[in-house]
């Protein structure tokens, strides 16, 4: 405890040494000496991005690999912190897929943004693993998660309803990207990328700050910005709910015995319950009360944003978002058995050391897969 | 193999790992901060330095101090390269540090991890409140969450701030970026040349040329897009305009061959009337000049769109001042002085109070200051005026000129001498203002005034063949006078009387220019008129475009730089 407390102050003592920046006035004499052009960075290469993409491709396939059929724990670490050391510090974490949705949206509204097909790659590919598979991306492959798994320390659960509220900010998040995208051609994700400062040694000192708070409460809460504010895990999770193959606990061998449940730091593991509140009055109060708040958004957005259009859809966004999240209380079913939440499973592959039936788990899945 | 690595790591080795990557890092940290906290970067030129350069200013032949403050740059330097090596170093000694300490804390956390204790199942059912919890929690954070978002959101919409492009600027040394330093005959930074008077004195400019014969021509490039701006020029690089409803641009030419450098179409906030896609008003939405400082290009579009774009084409910020309202379009071009750009922004009526006059920061676009004009929408452009040894903008409108301080931008001076739509470029010289529009008058106005100065300063007037849309030119004697059906007339400046009149086929929109004693006067057909600037007319020479000219001529080198309706045009004399 008092290490990672060590740790946190060695973080924070870091950030003048990472904001110090040093200028020098060029000479003045009247040398004859001629000003050397401003040279600005070189714009990445296209065989670059078309690297990035390949190397992301085969991080996916290898994390999934060790996530269905390996069932190795210890690889997806292994992959992560290689996703760090490269995607992060090599690549200083540009350009990533959750940045890269900025971009798509950006050339979808602005036919002049030149945007490459790599580019384009990135952001779909860990989608369609998603789909597939499960948040692949999120477990192993994502330089922003797994640099919060690192400082995972001692997991503080967090109740189910505060997880399930706080969760929707990440789409709050996702539709302001968007919007300021539209509206203002501004990138705010990775303005407000809490982890890029880190990867790149250098960054202005309250976003060291952000990153490094985010990193302390990673400590007790994993992953803080993955399941509360990332807007690209949002996109995923809508995904994964679909995907056909994911972390599975068997039916017919799980004993109940809750070690899944107490391993996963994600609060990924639906425990057996009954329905709450069959009734129908509550389930048609609830469905109304969901179309309320829809109303109530749209409204807000006419009256906010007058006839701009963005303005109204953000709104109307964020009232789907709310009431949908308030629809899924109308109809909960019940559950007998330890499940798995698609959408909250990160892939990170802590439940398999602790289940007993893990290498029968393995043959069902790729039975499954 | 690995199982073996991890086993060598048993947990007294860890902790020692720990503790040795951890006080490491941190007598690291504690060297990197004292470092910053004791290193003053570059503290001889606070004071010494500064102070000896500028006693060597005073006196340039002192040769001991010159070798003396040469002698202490190179020891700063020198100093300043050795610090910024041992910071490097020291980042990457904390980056693997850190990354060992990290690592090998997390080996001891697994190493204390226990097996959790398996949940009864009686203690699996949730309790039904905390479900009802997530309707509070939905209630008393995420909707409030949301709606306070939005608003937050509508108040940027509302309130157009400055939209700082993050992560496409390149950084910038504190303090104004140093001038590109180019000849003054290479500068040709707004309309009309860098006083925005459309005089030049370069004896080598060509009197007559024939694009389609080639005669006196260097180049000539196809614009690829709309516009009526002008082009600027700062050393070899030439900015013009463009601007349709799809997209407005800032293109960038080589000057001395006319190669396309670059292209940067705006990215802005505006939300654009689709009815400014049927109708773009006379104007076009590409008819204000840029300016540019060498470092950044200042465009303005007749959709209210402000942008500023680096030489590199990369844009840095941008503003949107809301929907265009005026009848004809928008027309005014920005001015520049030093680092702060000058847009006359006159909209709608009077009684609408849409009228601004902005001082922008060239390189971030943020306001000096803003005031509002009484005045409804109006095209000119104003120009800044040295006058009793102080500076004057001064602008044309209905029905007021007024004069503002360009620091402060407060008002110093108003006329009521115009009336209608206002569009010709004043102009200036020995210590008078002309302004001047159709149906309306010629006033002739001393500066240095101030209040309303309507009834003691006007020293003349004239009301007839006046312009709707050519400014006028001016050699502090004469001053010339053409106008939209064709008539151009001489006066004399300090009496206001007419000294001769020629009449042309076509009218004239473009603005003269005057070079030496020579006037350019380029009519819409594409002709233009070389006569002398005397006091009897006499043409020297024509020069024909084969096209409509309706734009301003900018001038660098011994060259014009002229844009055609379709095509932008270098002449010159043969070198």
């Amino acid at each position: 405890m008092k290490g990672f407390g060590v740790a946190c102050c060695l973080l924070l003592a870091a950030i003048p040494g990472g904001y110090a920046e040093r200028r020098f006035p060029p000479p003045d004499f009247e040398t004859g000496y001629t000003q050397p052009p401003v040279v600005f960075q070189e714009v990445r290469t296209p065989v670059s991005q078309y690297v990035d993409l390949t190397l992301l491709v085969v991080c996916l396939a290898i994390g999934t690999w060790l996530l269905h059929y390996r069932r190795s724990r210890r690889g997806i670490f292994l992959l992560g912190l290689f996703a760090v050391l490269y995607f992060g510090f090599y690549k200083n974490g540009c350009i990533c897929p959750i940045g890269s949705i900025q971009n798509v949206t950006l050339a979808l509204l602005d036919p002049h943004y030149p945007i490459s097909l790599a580019v384009i790659g990135i952001f779909i590919a860990p989608l369609l693993f998603s789909l597939f598979y499960g948040r692949v991306f999120c477990g192993g492959v994502c330089p922003l998660g797994a640099i919060q798994d690192l400082f995972l320390f001692r997991t503080l659960r967090v109740p189910r309803w505060l997880e399930g509220s706080l969760g929707l900010c990440r789409y709050f998040y996702l539709g302001i990207a968007i919007y300021t995208v539209a509206e203002y051609s501004r990138f705010v994700i990775c303005e407000y990328d809490p982890f890029v400062g880190f990867f790149r040694m250098s960054g202005l000192p309250w976003k060291l700050g952000l990153g490094a708070a985010l990193l302390g409460i990673g400590l007790f809460i994993p992953r803080p910005y993955c399941r509360y504010l990332c807007p690209y895990g949002g996109l995923l999770s809508l995904l994964a709910r679909r995907s056909s193959t994911w972390v599975r606990i068997t039916p017919t061998d799980c004993t109940n015995c809750t070690l899944c449940d107490a391993a996963c730091p994600y609060e990924a593991i639906l425990r057996p319950e009954e329905p709450i509140r069959p009734e129908g009055s509550w389930r048609f109060k609830i469905i109304l009360a969901s179309l309320g708040v829809m109303a109530l958004f749209i409204a807000s957005g006419f009256y906010l944003f007058g006839t701009a259009l963005s303005g109204i859809l953000l709104s109307t966004w964020f009232g789907v978002v709310i009431a949908s999240k308030m629809m899924t209380q109308a109809f909960s079913n019940r559950r007998n058995h330890f499940e798995t939440d698609h959408a909250a499973c990160l892939s990170c592959g802590r439940c398999y050391e602790y289940c007993p039936y893990g290498k029968t788990m393995q043959e069902i899945d790729a039975h499954a897969g | 193999m690995l199982d073996n690595l991890l086993a060598l790591f048993d947990r007294k080795t860890t902790i020692y790992l720990v503790a040795a990557s951890g006080v490491f890092s941190l007598v690291v940290i504690i060297g990197l901060c004292f470092d910053g906290l004791w290193y003053r970067p570059m503290p001889v030129f606070d004071v010494p330095l500064l102070e000896m350069r500028e006693t060597l200013r005073k006196n340039p032949q002192d040769q001991a101090l010159r070798e003396e403050i040469r002698h202490l740059d190179q020891v700063v330097r020198q100093d300043f390269i050795t610090t910024r090596k041992r910071l490097l170093v020291g980042g990457y000694l904390l980056f693997f540090s850190l990354l060992i300490f990290v690592l090998s804390l997390r080996r001891w956390t697994v190493l204390q991890q226990k097996l959790p204790e398996p949940l009864l199942l009686s203690q699996l059912a949730e309790h039904p409140q905390a479900q009802m919890n997530l309707f509070r929690t939905l209630a008393f954070f995420c909707i409030p969450l949301a709606l306070l978002s939005l608003y937050g959101l509508s108040y940027l919409k509302h309130h157009p701030q400055i939209v700082n492009e993050a992560g496409l600027q390149a950084p910038q040394p504190p303090g104004p970026p140093l001038e590109i330093l180019v000849p003054d005959n290479q500068k040709w930074p707004q309309l009309r040349g860098p006083k925005g008077s459309g005089v030049v004195d370069d004896p080598n400019l060509p009197v007559s040329w024939d694009v389609e014969k080639a005669e006196n021509l260097v180049w000539k490039v196809e614009i690829p897009g709309k516009g009526h701006s002008s082009p600027v020029i700062w050393g070899d690089r030439l900015y013009i305009t463009t601007g349709d409803f799809e997209s407005r641009k800032v293109l960038c030419y080589q000057r001395s061959d006319g190669n396309l450098v670059w292209s940067c179409a705006l990215r802005t906030n505006a939300q654009l009337d689709e009815e400014l896609k049927e109708d773009e008003g006379d104007t076009g939405l590409a008819a204000p000049t840029a300016v540019t400082d060498g470092h950044y290009i200042v465009a303005f579009f007749g959709t209210n769109e402000i942008a500023g774009i680096d030489r590199e084409g990369r844009q840095i910020w941008s503003r949107w001042f809301g929907p265009p309202d005026s009848d004809f379009g928008i027309a005014s071009s920005p001015i520049l002085s030093g680092s702060t750009v000058y847009l006359q922004l006159d909209q709608g009526s009077k009684e609408k109070k849409h009228s601004m006059l902005y001082a922008l920061d060239i390189a971030s676009g943020k306001p000096r200051w803003e005031i509002p004009r009484e005045v409804p929408c109006s095209w000119s452009t104003p120009i800044l005026v040295e006058s009793n040894g102080r500076s004057e903008l001064i602008t044309a409108a209905d029905p007021w000129a007024i004069s503002y301080d360009p620091v402060s931008g407060k008002e110093i001076w108003r006329a009521k001498v115009l009336s209608g739509a206002v569009a010709p470029m004043p102009a200036s010289c020995n210590g008078f203002f002309f302004t001047a529009t159709e149906y309306s008058q010629l006033a002739a106005i001393k500066t240095g005034g101030q209040g309303d100065i309507t009834e003691t300063h006007v020293a003349w007037t004239m009301e007839s063949d006046l312009p709707d849309v050519a400014g006028m030119v001016t050699d502090g004697k004469l001053l010339i006078l053409p106008n939209g059906t064709g008539k151009v007339r001489c006066f004399d400046v300090l009496t206001g009387k007419r000294i001769w009149t020629q009449e042309y086929d076509n009218g004239f929109w473009s603005n003269p220019t005057l070079n030496g004693d020579l006037v350019y006067m380029t009519d819409m057909e594409g002709t233009t008129f070389i006569f002398k600037l005397a006091d009897k007319y006499e043409e020297v020479g024509q020069g024909k475009f084969g096209e409509p000219v309706l734009t301003s001529f900018a001038v660098a080198d011994s060259r014009f730089y002229v844009r055609g309706e379709k095509y932008l045009y270098c002449l010159g004399k043969p070198q």
